[in-house]
């Protein structure tokens, strides 16, 4: 937890700093009054060592789905889940994935010793924060398909509290708490979740504006998010107690789809790309008690790196067969610095598998080819294939990537590409070298002199397999 | 008693007078529920395609939860909610006040819909309400409103 933020939650600290030693401790008391329980009680999560970084999920990817659309076996599974998440308070008041302690992350980080909120840290940390939450939970009912739901309280039928959050309303649901000022049958005002915010919300024309600078907060994390806080009132009313209740992680779920939303919203609308917001980093306790480190960078594609959809929102992600190892760097002649994704053991195999059931794809999240111009690549597993670049009559042949810009004066910033790659009649190419896959690039000009071929490396790649209709 | 004593003390109230004297100017009791303020509108207020209102400086009691709605007012007296944000309490039981901002929002369309019923006017007059999560009003003061133009991406 290495931040300093000074953002709107941080007057008093800013101010206190700015009056030097002017007595500043004797005056604070006069102007703010004595300091506050929430910063004399809120613990430190637990007593980590260094953290192990985060490196990736190889969960399947699933869906988190609206609150009040659960099956009843997922009600049940939550509601389980939740309660061995209670359960563990009581019988090992230490182990950090209990349920008070998932509760005093949110107090350490809101005031207790650092604030998240008020800044840019707002989105990623509490992405990260629900991140490590989740994969708790579906550990503790052994199940690391759970995902988190969300309480879509923009949609206009959803803006009482979901029902298996007050069913029943009382202690022996796990999900319930006694605190809360708005009863079940209370709805959100339109004012605080209804189109206008929502829209004022999308519209927000860039990153700074939707969720803050290094100093300021984005416009969302006050309407809704902050409003829907204050509707529900008691524990949720408060930065040191906002996570005891279970409605709390419902809710910032949702906060988190509106990141994920506004991303896809509008070609213009993208994240932070400077060092100090991609390398903040923060610290939790994983699913094994594991103190992690994961950084901002980590949490921005959720669908790849954290493996979790927003249902509703997408076309269900496909089935990855296998987890690469890593991008590993390799010598190739030409190019020392190549990269290379190193497959598990099994992945010959698994892929001869996989290709008896379906089509096999590659999938290339944001390919590193160029992007200022039209042009089109012609990717190949296989350096020397990509030089002869004979096409689709190379048995290294993995297909092709064109990027088309939206007018000649390259106004319109292309977006980086995903690309799916049908692979299945190349499958004795990528098998035959057991434990990595080389990819290059080949960027075709007009004249074959002008041709030049890359090593192509991209943020993600993995194959998935799609069953063959009819079989 | 002393010169020395009488200086000292002399001092100690001086001390306490300034302290007293910094305290009320710094932390005004943040006794209203509503703000009002006039703001003169942008040139471009029309054709700009954003914009935000931004509020800053916000004085509020550390224990209070509560949401703020900017509303534009006519000249009929009607109001319209152009806006709003909410911030957390620090803790239920904390004491004091604190100082908050800014908080930005997009009042882009909201601003539009209200200069449709509001042809030629030159100054929006601002209401912002604080209220808690039963629509109670909450006590606080606010140092400034200003518009802001986003930089376009």
């Amino acid at each position: 937890m290495s931040r300093e933020t000074l953002g709107p939650w941080d007057s008093r600290r800013h101010f206190l700093h700015a009056m030097g030693g002017l007595g500043a401790g004797a005056l604070a008391f006069g102007l703010f009054g004595p300091t506050s329980r929430a910063e004399a009680t809120c613990a430190p999560p637990g007593n980590p060592t260094n953290p192990v970084p985060w490196k990736r999920d190889c969960r399947p990817i699933r869906q988190r789905r609206p609150a009040s659309t659960l099956t009843a076996a997922e009600v049940t599974k939550l509601k389980a889940a939740y309660k061995a998440m209670r359960d563990l308070s009581t019988s090992d008041p230490n182990d950090p994935r209990g349920f008070d302690h998932q509760a005093n992350i949110h107090c350490w980080n809101c005031g207790g010793s650092v604030q998240v909120h008020g800044s840019w840290q707002f989105f990623a940390w509490h992405r990260a924060y629900l991140f490590f939450h989740e994969r708790i939970l579906g550990k503790l009912v052994g199940d690391m398909d759970l995902r988190l739901p969300y309480w879509d309280w923009d949609h206009a039928g959803h803006r009482q509290l979901p029902p298996p959050y007050v069913t029943p309303n009382d202690a022996t649901n796990p999900l319930w708490n006694s605190t809360r000022h708005m009863t079940p049958a209370a709805t959100v005002p339109e004012e605080d979740v209804g189109a206008d915010v929502m829209d004022a919300a999308m519209t927000a024309a860039t990153f700074t504006d939707f969720g803050g600078s290094a100093t300021s907060g984005g416009i969302p994390e006050g309407t809704p998010h902050g409003a829907v806080h204050v509707d529900v009132g008691g524990d949720m009313g408060a930065f040191n107690s906002a996570a005891r209740d279970p409605i709390f992680y419902a809710h910032h779920s949702n906060v988190d789809k509106i990141w994920s939303d506004w991303v896809r919203y509008d070609s213009s609308h993208d994240n932070p790309t400077a060092a100090a917001f991609l390398n903040l980093t923060f610290t939790f306790f994983d699913e094994n008690k594991k103190w992690r480190s994961i950084k901002a960078s980590q949490v921005l594609d959720h669908e790849s790196k954290l493996r979790y959809i927003y249902g509703g929102a997408q076309v269900p992600a496909p089935e990855r067969l296998f987890c690469f190892e890593r991008w590993r760097v390799v010598r190739v002649p030409k190019w020392r610095a190549a990269k290379s994704l190193e497959l598990p053991p099994d992945a010959a195999t698994a892929m001869r598998a996989a290709a008896a059931k379906g089509l096999i794809r590659l999938h290339l999240e944001r390919p590193e080819v160029p992007l200022t111009k039209s042009a089109v690549y012609r990717v190949y597993a296989d350096a020397k294939d990509a030089e002869a670049d004979a096409g689709p009559t190379s048995p290294g042949y993995l297909g092709t990537i064109p990027v088309v810009l939206n007018d000649q004066e390259n106004r319109h910033r292309p977006k980086p590409p995903r690309v799916v790659l049908n692979v299945s009649r190349r499958l004795s190419k990528l098998a035959e070298k057991p434990g990595a896959v080389g990819l290059f690039y080949v960027e075709r000009g007009l004249k074959p002199e002008q041709r030049k071929v890359a090593p192509l490396h991209a943020a993600d790649a993995f194959f998935s397999v799609a069953e063959l209709a009819g079989d | 008693m002393t010169d020395l004593d009488f200086g000292l003390g002399a001092i100690g109230a001086f001390l306490l007078a300034l302290t007293t004297a910094l305290t009320m100017a710094a932390s005004p009791l943040p006794e209203p529920s509503i703000h009002r303020v006039t703001l003169p509108l942008p040139a471009r207020v029309t054709t700009a395609p954003r914009l935000n209102l931004v509020v800053d400086q916000i004085n509020l009691p550390r224990r209070q939860p509560a949401k703020f709605r900017v509303y534009a007012s006519d000249a009929g007296g009607a109001e319209s909610l152009l806006g709003s944000f909410a911030v957390l309490a620090e803790s239920s039981d904390a004491q004091g006040n604190r100082s908050l901002g800014p908080f930005r929002m997009n009042v882009s369309k909201t601003l539009r819909r209200w200069l449709d019923h509001n042809r030629g006017a030159r100054e929006l007059p601002l209401i912002v309400k604080a209220v808690d999560g039963a629509g109670t009003p909450v006590p606080m003061s606010i140092g400034s409103v200003r518009f802001e133009t986003p930089k376009p991406p």
